[in-house]
């Protein structure tokens, strides 16, 4: 770490911080992000064991959710409370907001939970559970602004008189 | 029956042998002079079975091993027919000599023509050649003049813009300048250090607008895009980095432009020039990189078509696919490609899938696949590459693998990242409650009214995270910290810090370390914990880790701290993988939980399997069993299943405290023994079987179904002096089903509806449940639930109904700030023989998120 001294200052700062309380489950842990030549990837990360359900739309929109039992949770730690992490946009990746959805009730098996992912821009996807199963990976293949070359000037003979001329 | 089926067949066959021509008639339109010069060529096949149903052509197989037996589907009446046919036959009299053979077997055989497309996918897709099947002779393909800008004169004398060959991993560019009227020019000569980047021009189509670019690429990495965007930004302060295509990188050769020699002496607007006119700025021939394809029937080039979009969204499919190395989906979804009409990804997509098929070790049909790659496009650069794929082939036995087919190692340039967010809700909610006495006989009622505050406080989150990442190392520093302020009285203000930790992960050495206030979930560690856990990788794929700590959210009165280890293995036979583990917990001296475990894992691009044993040595009895699994197939269908059987709460000692006033076990040491309370401990601590599993399927791009099926049991307890036995629920069975679509109410939305029935010894419920989330415009969205729950107890002859609609709108404000409102009710009615409760509670919140 090139300046350790803030991480050990804020470290050092939150520990002593007062009224430390214990804390709860929280669902969401980190989201990573890699980017390959051909498709972008971002690992959402869980504090638990999940079994992925299942996601929609199934290919391709904005709004994407994803539905995902935690194991191992009682329903009275269960985290109520939104989490919410953030992914900034890159020229291959648009920003993207990823948040948790409490379930409508305390029965886990019957209202999963979910995460909502929303880009910024309708992305292609393609959603699968991960490896360490403490995980869920998002596939969005790199697809760049659709160009094509310009029109020559055998396809628009009408632009003889351009400006430009 | 068996008339009206005949007739029925015989009625679809002949539509098919009229309608397949025509199809291909439709579909010349489109393809290019290549395409229609095979098209001379004519395909005749023998249908031998057609069905509503699906059906095998397995047998079909076995009675005709010499000739190329397939089964293929096609659209009637809006319904699937699948077909079963045998081919292929250059002339009409050889189909209708073999159906003679055929009809005493397959007494509806019948002989049709089939489209060039038919014929291709079958041809792709076939093991070998046949040799009893008459081969279709490759014809030579004449190539295509050279499509060239007519010569204008140059509108700025100066150098020529870069026309280099560039990498093709050199994809990112500059977007200089846009816009919809006409192609912009270049403001200014590029300094000295882009000279070797080509500056180009594209036109792209927006909601019904063309919108001309200026561009400068090709960078390989994001840094030197970045950097030479700086240089740029006095003279084009609206500049985008963007990632480009190949074909985009190839095409620019075309439409490249050149700098102006010297910066204009008047600082004016930049001249607009016309489409055409930017298209006519000459590429000196002389200058044209040899690279140039002499055809380019590519995605660039080729003509578009009505399926050009669909054919994208296969292609983006496949190529996601491709890169993660899930070559099966890969080649089903290229396939899928490549049977659409030809379209402007017809070609790319007949490389990748001999890539494709490559990867998956189809050395054959791989093959097969690049040999018709170059029947179809037989001069240009990708024939040049697939032909260099082609001699791999043939070298791959003795030689190591192409880049292209190693594995893909992650980028990882130094950086440092902040992310994370701030927010401040204020919530706020109130209940009320009446109560009903119901007594008939005297006809009183009597109905007392209770309302209060039950919640009124501001709640504080902070999610910080900084990262840096190096070739070396990727260490973090993580706090997350929740902080509410009570406004009610008697409540206390709290702050729950859930993470706070520095994580050090050195990738020379491969070792790791996390120390502080971290989660658990594994080595054995049940939950969060202050401590530390490190790992070491003392080979590839083995890893010691050490973990030890405090439990975080332990209330007793007893001081807990654990130590464990563990070994991770893995991953062997390619997909499996796994670990060992041994902790010891202490509470006071005394051992509070001591187990052994092992995780499994087996994971596959459509196969996933996870197992966890944990074994308690000190109660001599399993905490955790538990398996679960996941399945999805190429169709999308996917299927989950879990098998959980936990103690509950997870076995320890200090399960023995539950109920108990004075909550240290050095205390409980004082009046009874260690085994009295681990005894205790097991009194209080059941167990739980949890068994679920469900199936989704996508019905349309629209729709998706799921149903999914539980039950759970949890067992009685004997209880303590000073906590009461907990009865046993008995199986609760779950059944769910839930609709979900998209494109419901507006075009950016997503639906969930589900219906649960709940069946449980003493009550039966049901649970109706709608949600809608949509996006409206580039900054508002809006959930809302209805939400409905009804149960009839058995037992008590009681009912419970509980209504709840919620509504939350958040609007995004400039980016990086997010304001969310939540508005709700939760309406319960609580009926029994002789009394009626009616709770009706209020929330709401309203706040900020502030993301960096």
């Amino acid at each position: 770490m090139k300046n350790p001294l803030l991480g050990v200052t804020m470290l050092f700062m939150a520990f002593t911080s007062s009224g430390i309380a214990r804390a709860q489950d929280v669902i969401l842990d980190d989201v990573d992000t890699s980017v390959e030549s051909e498709w972008a990837r971002i690992s959402i990360h869980f504090t638990l064991p999940v079994n992925y359900v299942r996601h929609f739309p199934q290919e391709r929109g904005q709004l994407l959710q994803i539905f995902f039992t935690v194991t191992g949770m009682d329903s009275q730690n269960i985290s109520l409370r939104e989490e919410i992490r953030n992914v900034s946009a890159t020229p291959v990746m648009p920003a993207t907001t990823i948040t948790y959805e409490p379930p409508l009730s305390l029965n886990l098996q019957r209202d999963p939970s979910s995460i909502s992912v929303r880009f910024d821009r309708p992305v292609n996807y393609d959603v699968r559970p991960g490896e360490d199963h403490r995980s869920i990976v998002i596939y969005l293949p790199i697809v760049p602004t659709d160009t094509k070359p310009a029109d020559t000037a055998k396809d628009k003979p009408g632009k003889k008189d351009s400006p430009a001329k | 029956m068996w008339a009206v089926t005949l007739v029925m067949l015989v009625f679809l066959l002949a539509h098919f042998s009229l309608a397949t021509p025509a199809q291909a008639q439709s579909d010349e339109k489109n393809v290019t002079e290549t395409e229609t010069y095979i098209k001379s060529e004519k395909h005749f096949v023998v249908t031998l079975r057609s069905s509503f149903t699906p059906i095998s052509d397995k047998q079909a197989k076995r009675d005709f091993p010499d000739s190329p037996v397939y089964l293929i589907q096609s659209k009637a009446f809006d319904k699937t027919v699948y077909l079963v046919r045998v081919g292929f036959f250059e002339n009409y009299a050889d189909a209708m000599a073999f159906r003679e053979r055929a009809l005493a077997t397959y007494p509806a055989a019948q002989v049709s023509e089939i489209a060039r497309n038919e014929y291709l996918a079958i041809q792709r897709t076939l093991p070998a050649p046949k040799p009893a099947a008459p081969a279709i002779a490759a014809k030579k393909i004449e190539p295509m003049p050279v499509p060239s800008a007519p010569p204008a004169p140059t509108p700025v004398p100066a150098p020529p813009a870069s026309t280099g060959a560039f990498s093709p991993k050199a994809l990112y560019a500059i977007l200089l300048e846009e816009s919809n009227q006409a192609a912009p020019a270049a403001r200014a000569p590029l300094p000295a250090s882009l000279k070797k980047y080509r500056l180009y021009a594209t036109q792209t189509r927006d909601k019904n607008k063309t919108l001309y670019q200026l561009k400068l690429g090709f960078f390989e990495n994001e840094q030197d895009v970045y950097a030479a965007r700086k240089q740029l930004k006095d003279t084009y302060p609206n500049t985008k980095v963007i990632r480009t295509t190949l074909n985009e990188q190839k095409g620019s050769v075309r439409t490249a432009l050149s700098a102006p020699a010297v910066l204009p002496t008047v600082v004016a607007p930049a001249p607009k020039v016309s489409p055409g006119a930017v298209a006519k700025v000459p590429v000196p021939t002389p200058t044209l990189p040899a690279a140039v394809p002499e055809m380019t029937p590519s995605a660039t080039a080729a003509p578009a078509t009505s399926y050009d979009r669909d054919a994208l969204a296969l292609l983006d499919k496949s190529r996601a696919a491709l890169a993660r190395g899930d070559n099966n989906v890969a080649i089903a979804t290229l396939d899928q490609l490549l049977r659409l009409p030809p379209n402007r990804y017809s070609q790319d997509a007949q490389e990748l899938i001999g890539l494709a098929r490559q990867r998956a070790g189809e050395t054959i049909a791989a093959r097969k696949e690049y040999e018709l790659y170059l029947r179809l496009y037989p001069t240009g650069e990708g024939s040049d590459r697939v032909r260099q794929r082609i001699a791999a082939l043939d070298t791959s036995k003795t030689t190591t693998p192409p880049p292209e087919l190693r594995a893909i190692k992650p980028r990882t340039e130094a950086q440092y990242t902040i992310v994370g967010n701030l927010s401040q809700f204020y919530y706020h909610g109130a209940s009320k409650l009446d109560s009903t006495t119901l007594t008939p006989a005297a006809n009183t009622q009597n109905q007392p009214s209770l309302t209060q505050t039950d919640q009124s406080s501001l709640v504080t989150s902070l999610n910080f995270t900084h990262r840096y990442r190096s070739e070396d190392y990727d260490n973090r520093l993580v706090i997350r910290d929740t902080f509410t302020k009570n406004f009610l009285k008697g409540q206390e203000d709290t702050n729950r810090p859930s993470a706070i930790y520095y994580e050090l992960k050195d990738r020379k050495l491969d070792y790791s370390a996390r120390v502080g206030r971290q989660p658990g979930g594994s080595s054995g560690v049940l939950g969060r914990f202050d401590g530390v856990l490190a790992g070491y990788n003392f080979s590839p794929k083995w890893r010691i880790n050490v973990v030890g700590g405090i439990p975080a959210d332990i209330s007793y009165d007893s001081r807990l701290r654990f130590l464990g280890t563990g070994i991770d293995i893995g991953p062997f036979a390619e997909h499996w993988g796994g670990s060992l583990y041994t902790i010891e917990q202490k509470v006071d001296g005394v051992t509070d939980r001591h187990a052994v475990g092992s995780e499994i894992r087996y994971f596959s691009q459509v196969f996933t399997l996870y197992g966890l044993f944990d074994y308690d040595m000190e109660f001599k009895t399993s905490n955790i069993a538990m398996v679960q699994s996941n399945w999805t197939a190429t169709s999308g269908t996917s299927v989950h299943v879990l098998l959980d059987r936990r103690k509950t709460p997870s076995l320890s000692l200090t399960n023995a405290l539950f109920g108990e006033a004075d909550t240290s076990i050095k205390s409980q040491l004082q009046t009874k023994t260690y085994e009295q309370i681990k005894q205790q401990a097991l009194n209080l601590t059941s167990t739980t079987n949890l068994y679920s599993a469900g199936v989704s399927q996508p019905l349309s791009t629209r729709w998706q179904a799921g149903f999914d099926v539980q039950s759970a049991h949890t067992s009685s307890t004997v209880g303590s002096a000073n906590q009461p036995a907990q009865p046993d629920t008995g199986i609760i069975y779950t059944y769910t089903g839930n609709l979900i679509g998209t494109g419901i109410f507006v075009q950016r939305d997503v639906n969930v509806i589900s219906i649960s029935h709940i069946v449980a010894p003493t009550y039966d419920g049901n649970s109706y449940s709608l949600t809608n989330r949509l996006l409206w415009g580039a900054s508002w969205s809006l959930d809302t639930t209805l939400s409905w729950y009804s149960q009839h107890d058995s037992s008590t002859n009681s009912d419970v109904d509980r209504f709840s609609p919620s509504l939350k709108p958040s609007y995004k404000w400039k980016q990086n700030i997010t304001l969310e409102a939540e508005f709700g009710e939760e309406h319960t009615t609580n009926k029994g023989t002789l009394t009626e409760d009616t709770t009706r509670r209020r929330y709401w919140s309203l706040g900020y998120r502030w993301d960096f």
